[in-house]
């Protein structure tokens, strides 16, 4: 008995080799190459600087010693800037994933006192990979993988007039890939007479960086260890090229304030040996009265198999830096501890005492303690 | 839409379906005769310390050395003599599933195991029953009629509660000679006569090893059974006020079209409302009426945000709303002396069992 609904195996196979011929022309030759692209990343393309062009249509960034080499219709390492037929794009300016209103101590900047709170602004993306990034979820993927807020560099500056704010905070994820929409935000905000920080890992060629010194008020410098294998292995960068911006910072400390965080993960970057090469590097190069946050890592991302880092070992990385001469050195992430307070090194004072990201006290007129030591940094 | 409800209405039918099921079994249980009342309330107020006392331990990244010096002061404040308390031991109907729920956090927290959501949520169900328990066995002990000894001076037995119950009296907010004279009556509860003077002793010893962040951290403490940072749910009960959670909870509000929270929005004020008794069991009906209100007024200000201003403001608007709801304002806690204070801060750092804690992390 023949049945309507049954398809005999020729008529299959018939229908198979027309469907698959179909969505290999339609895949293949129907779509130009600039529409796929297109159509991936959405329509918010921006001109990138810092890329060459390279033959057949290939492009090389020279935004960060990764310094990627990309084909067309493909991505960069870091997520955000792409090229397009030839040309190289950023691919996430004005589309920050991230906007709020914090204290400018949860970067942490202690020694920059701004009145009220910072507009802090993040794109998705990273030229790092660090496996224990508290933001992965961010940081780790591109514009079309999180959910995004159209912000052009005008309407971030109207919208913090419109919350009463005074200061630009690039944080969360690393600012420097979305190199461009920094720049022109941070240019506004000078016209504006705003503040802008800017928290780093600092894994940016020299070029880039030297142009974004002018326009960035104060810098969060990440140094995230002192071991090169560390480096690549967790992090994914190269510690040299690291130390090379901090000396670029360093080197205009007349230009920028800037401060260096350095998380303490579980059993990875707690060898004493390697803190005290850290800190005597940072005191014979950079310099002793850079403050320095050692921060406590809590298991996130890829390490979330390491217990939080012990209490003791921040304490020992606190007194080697402080004994081998650092003035201003902080224990972070540990609420109520004394690591928060500024102490001036002159008096031995406390003066100024912190409790997460809140100042409790302070006891300093415009930074200077009262025996007359007047603490590095800005200060109103 | 369905799944605001399930977060919204689920919970509280759950509490609903607890209150009624623990209410119901009251009117034909023998309760306190033959287990004691009294040594149940002691027994609950050790735990309800006991589990912030854990928490609070737990939060204040003690160093090594602080370890050790309050692992001596804890000890040392242990080995007078301590009225003993059991914890595992039997209790009326109304009390022995809070107890068990209790027990079971507390054991986690020990262990420092994160809290599931479905613990959590029995927590906050718990509290809810217990704080309904705690308001009406005040309001019976204030009857004329009414007169009790040791902690039932206060909380009368619920075996009381059927004689006694007007369902229309409330409970005045509590002035700073009376929050003196809880306070006195809880840690007496606790630790008897002798104890009380003992850790009234050692009260400065204890405040001098720590920081003066933790000090502040100190200061603003009270009761937690959940411990902040680790809330799913905007009802969450005990001091904890978690931004994520009351941010989600907004977001939820801002789903809603205009038509739908006209119709729904009961259902996002009644979780306020649960939320404010299980925390404030004391409170008047007209006190709470004013604080929804005033909530209500900040949740329509957040859905009226464009989402950029939402984004920006939602911390504040967080904030907002706890000085809406002003949780601590009617508990007297806010209006302790200093050494009082102090005091409390002992009671939480020196408490039954806390000397294991500081050798656990003096040997970690």
């Amino acid at each position: 008995m023949p049945n309507s609904s049954h398809i005999s195996r020729r008529h299959f196979i018939q229908r198979s080799c027309a469907f698959c011929a179909g969505w290999y022309i339609f895949n293949n030759l129907m779509i130009p190459e600039k529409l796929i692209a297109s159509s991936a990343i959405g329509n918010n393309l921006h001109k990138a600087d810092y890329w060459k062009s390279l033959p057949d249509k290939m492009t090389q960034c020279k935004l960060c010693p990764n310094e990627c080499i990309i084909s067309p219709g493909e991505n960069g390492n870091c997520h955000s800037r792409g090229n397009r037929d030839g040309e190289y794009y950023s691919l996430v300016y004005g589309l920050p994933a991230v906007i709020a209103l914090d204290n400018i101590e949860k970067s942490p900047l202690y020694h920059y006192q701004i009145s009220g709170k910072a507009f802090s602004i993040a794109t998705s993306g990273c030229n790092l990979h660090c496996q224990y990034c508290q933001n992965s979820d961010y940081s780790q993927v591109g514009p079309d993988d999180v959910k995004t807020f159209p912000l052009e560099p005008a309407e971030v500056i109207a919208r913090a007039k419109k919350n009463d704010v005074n200061a630009i905070n690039f944080f969360y994820t690393e600012p420097t890939i979305y190199f461009e929409y920094m720049r022109d935000i941070a240019t506004l905000a000078k016209k504006e007479g705003m503040k802008t920080f800017c928290v780093t890992a600092g894994y940016i060629n020299e070029e880039p960086l030297t142009e974004l010194i002018p326009l960035i008020d104060a810098f969060v410098f990440g140094l995230k260890g002192f071991d090169k294998d560390y480096y690549s292995a967790v992090i994914g960068g190269e510690l040299e090229a690291v130390k090379k911006s901090l000396k670029l910072l360093a080197k205009n400390s007349d230009k920028t304030w800037f401060e260096i965080v350095n998380l303490l993960v579980t059993g990875l970057n707690v060898d004493t040996a390697q803190i005290t090469q850290m800190c005597q590097w940072i005191k014979d190069e950079i310099g002793k009265d850079v403050p320095l946050h050692f921060t406590r890592f809590e298991p996130y991302y890829k390490l979330k198999n390491l217990d939080p880092t012990p209490i003791d070992v921040l304490s020992n990385a606190y007194k080697i830096a402080t004994e081998l001469g650092l003035e201003y050195v902080y224990v972070g992430n540990l609420p109520g501890n004394e690591g928060c307070n500024t102490v001036c090194p002159k008096c031995g004072t406390t003066v100024i005492e912190r409790v997460d990201f809140d100042v409790i006290k302070n006891t300093t007129v415009k930074g200077k303690c009262s025996c007359g030591n007047q603490l590095p940094g800005h200060w109103i | 839409m369905k799944k605001i409800f399930s977060i919204i209405i689920l919970p509280v039918a759950m509490i609903a379906i607890f209150l009624s099921y623990a209410f119901s079994a009251n009117t034909n249980s023998s309760v306190s005769h033959d287990v004691g009342w009294e040594k149940q309330l002691k027994e609950m107020n050790y735990l309800i310390i006991k589990i912030s006392s854990v928490n609070i331990i737990n939060g204040l990244f003690f160093t090594d050395t602080q370890a050790e010096k309050l692992n001596k002061l804890s000890s040392s404040f242990q080995s007078g003599d301590l009225p003993s308390l059991d914890t595992t031991g039997n209790s009326s109907f109304e009390l022995v599933n809070i107890r068990r729920v209790y027990i079971k956090l507390l054991e986690k927290l020990l262990k420092k195991e994160s809290v599931s959501d479905s613990l959590k949520n029995q927590v906050n169900a718990a509290r809810v029953v217990e704080a309904e328990i705690i308001k009406k066995s005040l309001i019976v002990a204030q009857d004329p009629g009414y007169s009790g000894t040791g902690c039932q001076q206060c909380h009368a037995s619920p075996a009381l509660f059927s004689h006694y119950l007007n369902s229309s009296k409330e409970l005045e907010i509590i002035s700073p000679e009376k929050r003196a004279e809880i306070d006195k009556a809880h840690s007496l509860g606790l630790f008897g006569e002798k104890g009380m003077v003992r850790l009234w002793n050692m009260k400065a010893a204890a405040d001098s090893i720590l920081t003066d962040g933790q000090k502040y951290i100190m200061k603003n403490f009270r009761c937690c059974l959940v411990p902040p940072g680790d809330l799913s749910d905007p009802t969450n009960i005990g001091q904890a006020f978690v931004s994520n959670d009351w941010i989600n909870y907004f977001r939820a509000t801002r789903k809603l079209s205009d038509s739908d929270w006209k119709k729904y929005n009961s259902s996002f004020i009644l979780p306020l409302d649960t939320l404010l008794r299980a925390t404030l069991p004391g409170i008047k009906t007209s006190e709470s009426k004013i604080r929804l209100r005033n909530a209500e007024a900040i949740i329509d200000k957040a859905r009226k945000m464009d989402e950029i201003d939402f984004e920006l403001q939602k911390e504040n608007l967080c904030l907002k709303m706890k000085e809406a709801l002003q949780l601590t304002a009617l508990t007297g806690e806010t209006i302790r002396e200093a050494d009082t204070r102090q005091f409390i801060t002992a009671m939480f750092l020196l408490f039954n069992g806390n000397a294991d804690l500081y050798e656990k992390i003096s040997r970690h």
